[in-house]
């Protein structure tokens, strides 16, 4: 690309003329006809569109804020324009017209959001699509998915679009949505500056640069944030895997959890307070087991206060809960067939029983 | 730029006062048949004034207010206005007319800081911005300018900052954008080459400008290549084609490595300015050449920055234009624009050594510029010729000096083939090739060959 000096010194003289004069060329500045609110948010809509082609270039998480940012101020422009329709007396057509181009913009947005992790404000910004438009929901109607820019210097760019009708649209941003799972996390008993120490790590490692890796970043910030912000219990988003939070060096804060890849996670309550657990009968090679997110639990004697999956031989006890969670303090115990509640006092000690299936009973059974 | 803004802001300010004058008017008239708050009683520790002399002060303020604008006395506008907010503040006063008020407030604070230069004694944002942004929540009228005016405030924000807040960039970028999506709206119709299009394409180009100097700095540089491609095709067949092309073209410079690019094209305009400092614009040069990913791209910077060194015609900047050229030519060997530059450096340098009576040193250089083709290359041998025979290498100076006169004599002809000539005639004769010198002398007597 060589480039001549008279151009440049052409191109210098233009912006310094540029530069040199100003004045706004008229004073309202606003959109004063249908015609010109619609063009307007046609403007603007083309905004969020142009920059769709950046999302092939595995942008990083600041540069998708960046693309966030002007994409969400845009759409609130249009939906202002939209908004404003009536005021100018807009014709059937062209308030449909509008719609139709708010809704595009709001579903281009979600796309964006989804890039950005922001899966809740993904969601709803197609609600709002639907709520602005039933044209989004025709079998005909279609919805940038990629967009692939190609250009050179001197020529237009051309870009060519993958299109998709909502369901599919959806359906794929929906499978970008399900990598990352809330997590539940309740903290109690350690002090601020502890929990401000705290490190999450994460087994497997993600891949750099990926939407994993991405994710995973994002939830160890937000859960920062908010333990900086004094918030005990939030949820964070976070990919599937096999989680370590710990403290810092020396700390007691040291909690596994799982993150699962299908099933919903259970709350992680984070305590430095302990209980005992008695089973009866005791546990032993038909069960009962206890996993606290994921991990299963031997040591009864110094149980975290949470909730725990039991697994246990349905051949030999019966009725036996699928989740109790166990709750520090004071309370009456909640029974249903699947779900227990049990309070326990701070350092103290509760019994777990189930009945065991009477051997006849079992060998009935075979 | 904000000087001439300004004037013209001037003008249609008076307008737009004039206009919120007469509503106020009507305001007020719509006012005088309700019925008025009960007087307060003042004492000597609330020293408040009783509700109509307070309407009464506030009026006086905001004309004086108004006035002071009009006039462009931006620091009695900036008084006024704060003492008007502050009394509206504590008669918990609100709306238009306060958010009128409040737009003047930082608009005057803006242009007082532009005017003295500087870091901004006090609290810009709080001081300038919030009252523009509040301003703008309520009285959305001349979005253009408004937004332009935020923008801008928002970029000195940044920049004084030390040009690292996100946010801070996000919004100065966007505020210019939308006040420039606004005069597209207002131009749509218009002929390219009419005035008023004319007049958005400067806009424009200003526009493109801030996204240049955004992406010098950004954390996300890459966001202003799509920026620019969306907004620079608006510019085309305007009277400042060639620019909006320039900086569209831009975005596909290194890859689309817009921080390079962005450098670079600071470096070029820096260039341009006949007061710039030689020194600065190749440090702008070396910090695009740094930032530069590829090969070719940074041999092209190197190229340029040869060129512009080449126009200053000291020893010191014909080494530098050599030792630019070398990069290029280390990195783009192939580019026979690279090579040319680079033969024609090390000739100068050459040539000067010689006239210094350094031929060792007229030697080398001689000698580095034979070792690659390029257009031109027969004043290499030339220069290879003369120094060899000065030093008294005969079969060199020989060699050279025939084969600089035949390669001269295919390529230039009339006064150009003269020297090659004259210093093949030279050399033979020095070493005592009479016979061969008088007939190259008689071949080209007519140049004026001795």
């Amino acid at each position: 690309m060589i480039r001549s000096r008279r151009a440049f010194r052409s191109g210098a003289l233009a912006l310094l003329a540029a530069l040199a004069a100003l004045p706004a060329p008229r004073e309202a500045g606003a959109a004063e006809t249908a015609a010109e609110v619609l063009h307007s948010a046609s403007l603007y809509a083309d905004l969020v569109r142009h920059a769709l082609p950046i999302l092939e270039r595995d942008p990083d998480a600041a540069a998708l804020w960046a693309i966030l940012y002007d994409a969400r101020r845009a759409v609130a422009e249009i939906d202002r324009l939209s908004a404003s329709a009536s005021i100018f007396e807009a014709s059937a057509h062209d308030r449909q017209a509008l719609q139709e181009l708010a809704a595009q913009a709001h579903l281009r947005l979600a796309l964006f959001e989804t890039h950005g992790l922001e899966f809740e404000r993904a969601r709803q910004e197609i609600a709002r699509a639907r709520a602005i438009s039933d044209v989004v929901e025709r079998p005909e109607f279609r919805i940038e998915w990629i967009a692939l820019a190609r250009g050179a210097p001197g020529r237009a760019i051309e870009t060519r679009f993958q299109r998709l009708t909502l369901p599919e649209f959806e359906v794929g941003l929906g499978s970008i949505w399900s990598l990352a799972r809330a997590v539940p996390f309740e903290f109690s008993g350690f002090r601020g500056d502890e929990l401000l120490a705290v490190d999450l790590e994460r087994s497997p490692r993600a891949a750099p640069e990926s939407l994993e890796e991405r994710l995973l970043a994002r939830g160890a910030a937000q859960l920062r944030e908010a333990l900086e912000q004094g918030v005990r219990k939030l949820t964070v988003l976070l990919p599937p895997g096999v989680y370590r939070l710990r403290g810092h060096r020396g700390s007691d804060l040291d909690r596994g959890f799982v993150v699962p890849e299908v099933a919903e996670a259970d709350v992680v309550v984070v305590d430095r307070a302990r209980f005992a657990l008695r089973v009866e009968p005791r546990p032993g090679p038909h069960g009962p087991w206890f996993f606290l997110n994921g991990i299963r639990v031997d040591d009864l004697t110094t149980m975290p206060y949470g909730v725990y999956r039991v697994k246990a031989d349905e051949g030999h006890f019966k009725l036996a809960p699928e989740t109790v969670r166990f709750i520090m303090g004071e309370g009456m115990s909640d029974k249903t067939r699947t779900a227990w509640t049990i309070y326990v006092p701070a350092a103290g000690s509760t019994t777990f029983e189930v009945e065991r299936v009477p051997p006849g009973e079992r060998i009935l059974r075979k | 730029m904000m000087q001439t803004r300004r004037r013209g802001r001037g003008r249609s300010s008076g307008a737009w006062a004039l206009l919120l004058l007469g509503g106020l008017a009507l305001i007020a008239a719509d006012r005088a048949d309700t019925p008025k708050p009960p007087k307060k009683t003042a004492t000597a520790k609330d020293n408040r004034q009783p509700a109509d002399e307070e309407s009464a002060d506030l009026a006086s303020l905001r004309n004086d207010t108004l006035a002071a604008y009009n006039d462009q006395n931006y620091a009695r506008a900036a008084a006024t206005a704060a003492r008007y907010l502050d009394l509206a503040r504590s008669g918990q006063r609100t709306g238009r007319e306060y958010a009128a008020v409040s737009f003047i407030l930082g608009h005057s604070r803006y242009e007082l800081h532009r005017k003295s230069g500087g870091r901004y004694e006090g609290d810009y944002r709080a001081e300038i911005i919030v009252p523009l942004e509040d301003s703008l929540r309520v009285l959305q009228d001349d979005p253009a300018f408004k937004n332009m005016l935020l923008g801008n405030a928002y970029h000195e924000i940044w920049t004084s900052g030390g040009r690292r807040d996100p946010d801070d960039e996000e919004r100065a970028h966007w505020h210019l954008l939308k006040s420039i999506v606004v005069r597209e709206s207002e131009v749509r119709d218009q002929p390219r080459d009419g005035p008023q299009y004319d007049l958005f394409a400067r806009h424009l180009l200003v526009y493109l400008d801030r996204c240049l100097d955004l992406a010098r700095d950004s954390a996300n540089p890459g966001v202003y290549v799509d920026r620019i491609r969306s907004a620079a095709p608006w510019g085309f067949a305007t009277a400042y084609d060639a620019r909006f092309w320039q900086i569209y073209d831009l975005t596909y410079f290194d890859g689309g490595n817009m921080k390079a690019a962005a450098i670079w094209q600071r470096g070029l305009d820096a260039m341009q300015d006949p007061k710039a400092d030689v020194d600065e614009v190749l440090a702008i040069f070396g910090q695009a050449a740094d930032r530069t990913r590829g090969d070719h791209e940074r041999a092209e910077i190197y190229r340029q920055m040869a060129d512009f060194v080449s126009t200053l015609d000291t020893p010191e900047r014909r080494a530098q234009t050599a030792d630019f050229a070398r990069k290029a030519y280390t990195l783009n060997p192939a580019n026979a624009e690279i090579r040319r530059q680079f033969g024609s450096a090390l000739h100068l340098l050459s040539y000067g050594a010689y006239a210094s009576g350094r031929f060792e040193e007229a030697l080398r250089q001689a000698q580095e510029a034979t070792t690659f083709e390029w257009e031109g290359m027969e004043a290499g041998f030339f220069d290879l010729s003369r120094a060899a025979a000065e030093m008294g290498r005969e079969s060199e100076a020989l060699t050279h000096g025939e084969r600089a006169y035949r390669m001269a004599k295919s390529r230039v002809h009339g006064p150009a083939l003269q020297p090659y000539a004259q210093n093949y005639v030279n050399v033979l004769r020095q070493f005592g090739q009479d016979g061969p010198a008088t007939r190259i002398q008689r071949e080209e007597a007519s140049l004026g060959v001795r």
